[in-house]
């Protein structure tokens, strides 16, 4: 057993200084030696370990503020404590924590990242990001209370770019759809399974109950509605793009019903739902102004907080229906990544190994954070708990149903943040009027396609 | 002795500001040489600056000749937000600053009380506002009291007028505040001698006070008309530009093609052409500031 450990103990410094990093400056050579008596697959002596290696080294993390930071903050001073690496956290906006990764390019001032799938390509681009396979792959660097691949497979595959893994997911949310169990027993509703039902189940919510209305989504022109424009092209056959040629194919018969179906969604949704953020869509369910809704499944734990929400305890969830070619729902998500400018990359990877261990799952989900491993989802205690579990692992199925044809509600590209948001301005308008649908698939089309020419 | 000394003196005011004309001249004209040259380049955001590709006026030409191009569409929406927006403003100002004028005692207080909207943080009133022109939001609450029913503040048809009114609301006090100052300086013999010619009223108003204070009326425009083009923070924290394109002016156009959309190229272009529309638009109307100063120096002269 020692033999074995002190073999991937080598191999590990080895990689260490294959990779050009860390151990040489944070641990002189005579420290090597000194943890080849621990198990590293023991929590304790894990940070006892790490200790002896990285003690006094510290790690600086780049994050959105979110409620993940929040819970990962609360149980890092224990992290601190036990093996004396110090974290220090730059918690920022999201739009400005990319705007700052964008600007520093491939010379980061921090080691370790909080990224998500359409920063990753421009990351990778200019040098920015770490590519975590050699990591991952090392035994010894992915000990048994970890459990790396626990971890949802939908959110690991979002946080790769050309078949590489370059970050941890740690927080993850699908598109699926909620409704009222309470109303819908009382008009003796069935959960619609097609998008056909779903739009006759809202005008039936619409015409039963007039002060209320009967769907819920976000619509905002840009990355909004882009995304739930995405969730729902795929069921109609639509696509943005070919995965065999690379070619945009935004003008297909696909997209065009995937888009009239959203337009007519519009009249049995709320006032002023043509402009909704994720916020407006989801107060406008926990208010009760709304009877179903389409949207991010981070939205139900809000939902089920009954300070804030008259849905609480009333609420079911389902997933995606199906359209004339599937169901299919996206998945998106954060993750933690390491810089390749950091000079800590290996007390990096111990933070981020910690920080999203199966070990740490129970009080970083206590503390506000968000489920993302396959343990706990599928725990049936925890099922009993959260309503709404077994339905994200469904949802995540057709999501990894998508993933698995080369599809996703993100298009791994640098050039994507000027797709989104083209799409997702065009198909505002065409939702408002402003142009019709053909001229809007036609504008994405020709806009997505020039992005390409040089 | 004595011609040297004044013409050396001619050339101290001149020596007095250039270095603060240098400092901001340098400044801005280093930025807007960047600026345009960025405008002539494809370049996506994020990407290092080496890869940007020389395009001439590609940017320009899509813009104004593309059917693609949001730059016609947000003009419009620019100049209506604008036009709207500083003409009811100055409407209100002039008839408040009339009214203003009258009270008697506690005017400090008044205004600073008038004052509080302006002081208040634009994105936080926007905040605020969007709040306030919720369906069933406290703007709808009155409208519902007083027509019988309620608008839908965030249709293509209303978002951008609640803004307007958001923006009239918060400024307005600019030109109360200017013109009653302007007013209260006005010459009072003037005024006596117009009485006694039988003058009073509207026609005291339009041929005596309305003229006088046009140099003040016309700096007010200015700094308003240029604010305004650029507003962003209460736009774009109300409605960030939607629904579909309504509320999009030339500032949210440009934040989102270069900080959203990553195309930094036409972002630079769009920001060139509205500086290029400030510009034009300051010197027409410093023009017309210039004229009315002559006249009202040639009328003291007679």
């Amino acid at each position: 057993m020692k033999r074995i450990l002190s073999l991937c103990l080598a191999a590990m410094l080895l990689l260490g200084t294959l990779v050009g990093c860390a151990p040489k400056e944070v641990a002189p050579v005579g420290n090597e030696a000194d943890i080849s008596g621990y198990d590293l697959n023991d929590f304790d002596q894990w940070c006892e370990a790490m200790k002896k290696l990285y003690s006094g080294s510290s790690v600086t993390i780049a994050a959105a503020s979110h409620p993940s930071t929040t819970a990962f903050r609360a149980i890092s001073a224990e992290f601190t404590e036990k093996t004396g690496i110090e974290i220090v956290w730059d918690e920022m906006q999201e739009g400005s924590l990319q705007q700052k990764l964008l600007m520093e390019g491939g010379a980061s001032a921090y080691d370790v990242v909080m990224t998500c799938p359409e920063f990753i390509p421009s990351q990778v681009e200019m040098g920015g990001l770490l590519e975590l396979d050699d990591f991952i792959n090392d035994k010894s660097l992915v000990p048994a209370w970890f459990d790396y691949e626990d971890l949802m497979e939908a959110y690991r595959l979002m946080l790769t770019y050309g078949g590489k893994q370059y970050a941890v997911p740690f927080a993850g949310e699908t598109v699926f759809l909620m409704y009222r169990a309470d109303v819908f027993e009382e008009l003796n509703l069935t959960v619609p399974e097609t998008m056909e039902q779903m739009r006759q189940t809202a005008m039936e919510l619409k015409q039963l109950k007039p002060d209320s209305a009967g769907m819920s989504m976000r619509l905002q022109l840009g990355w909004e509605f882009c995304y739930m424009y995405s969730c729902f092209m795929f069921p109609f056959g639509g696509r943005f793009m070919d995965p065999e040629t690379n070619k945009m194919d935004m003008n297909s018969n696909g997209n065009r019903d995937a888009l009239e179906y959203i337009n007519s969604l519009l009249p049995y949704g709320p006032a002023g739902i043509e402009n909704y953020s994720f916020e407006e869509a989801w107060s406008a369910f926990m208010s009760g102004d709304a009877l179903m809704m389409v949207e991010a499944s981070a939205a139900a734990p809000e939902i089920e907080n009954a300070e804030k929400s008259v849905a609480a305890g009333k609420t079911g969830y389902a997933k995606m229906p199906a359209g004339p070619a599937g169901a299919y729902s996206g998945v998106w998500g954060w993750g933690f990544g390491i810089t390749s400018s950091s000079k800590n990359k290996d007390a990096a990877w111990a933070v981020i190994a910690y920080l999203t261990s199966k070990q740490k799952q129970n009080e970083y989900v206590a503390n506000g954070g968000i489920v993302s491993r396959a343990s706990m989802l599928m725990d049936e205690g925890e099922q009993a708990k959260y309503p709404y579990y077994s339905a994200i692992i469904e949802t995540l199925e057709q999501a990894a149903a998508l993933q698995a044809q080369g599809y996703g509600v993100v298009l791994p590209l640098p050039e994507w943040a000027g797709i989104s948001d083209v799409v997702g301005t065009v198909g505002a308008r065409a939702l408002v009027g402003e142009i019709s649908v053909d001229e809007a698939l036609e504008s994405m089309q020709s806009q997505t396609e020039s992005m390409f020419a040089n | 002795m004595q011609p040297t000394q004044k013409s050396k003196r001619r050339f101290v005011p001149y020596k007095l500001i250039s270095p603060a004309f240098l400092v901001v001249f340098t400044l801005s004209a280093y930025c807007l040489f960047w600026l345009i040259s960025i405008s002539m380049s494809s370049w996506r955001f994020g990407a290092p600056i080496e890869s940007a590709a020389f395009v001439g006026l590609g940017n320009y030409k899509w813009l104004l000749f593309s059917k693609d191009s949001l730059f016609w569409v947000s003009l419009k929406t620019t100049t209506i937000y604008t036009l709207g927006t500083v003409t009811a403003q100055l409407l209100l100002g002039l008839l408040i600053a009339l009214l203003f004028n009258r009270i008697r005692y506690g005017r400090a207080l008044y205004t600073a009380l008038l004052l509080i909207p302006m002081v208040l943080m634009p994105s936080m009133v926007g905040l605020v506002a969007r709040m306030y022109f919720y369906d069933k939001g406290l703007v709808n609450y009155f409208v519902e009291l007083i027509a019988g029913m309620r608008v839908n503040w965030a249709s293509t048809n209303y978002a951008l007028i609640s803004a307007m009114l958001v923006d009239i609301w918060e400024y307005t006090p600019f030109f109360i505040v200017i013109l009653s100052a302007g007013m209260q300086a006005l010459p009072q013999d003037v005024y006596e001698a117009a009485r006694m010619d039988g003058s009073g009223g509207a026609h005291l108003f339009f041929c005596i006070t309305l003229p006088l204070l046009r140099p003040l009326i016309i700096t007010a425009l200015v700094l308003r008309l240029m604010e305004s083009l650029r507003i962003f923070d209460v736009i774009y924290t109300m409605y960030a530009g939607g629904p579909g394109t309504a509320t999009t002016t030339l500032p949210l156009l440009i934040y989102r093609q270069t900080m959203v959309a990553h195309n930094a190229g036409t972002g630079s272009a769009i920001s060139i052409l509205l500086i290029l529309i400030i510009f034009v638009l300051s010197l027409v109307l410093m023009f017309m500031f210039e004229r009315a100063r002559k006249t009202l120096s040639e009328g003291e002269g007679q």
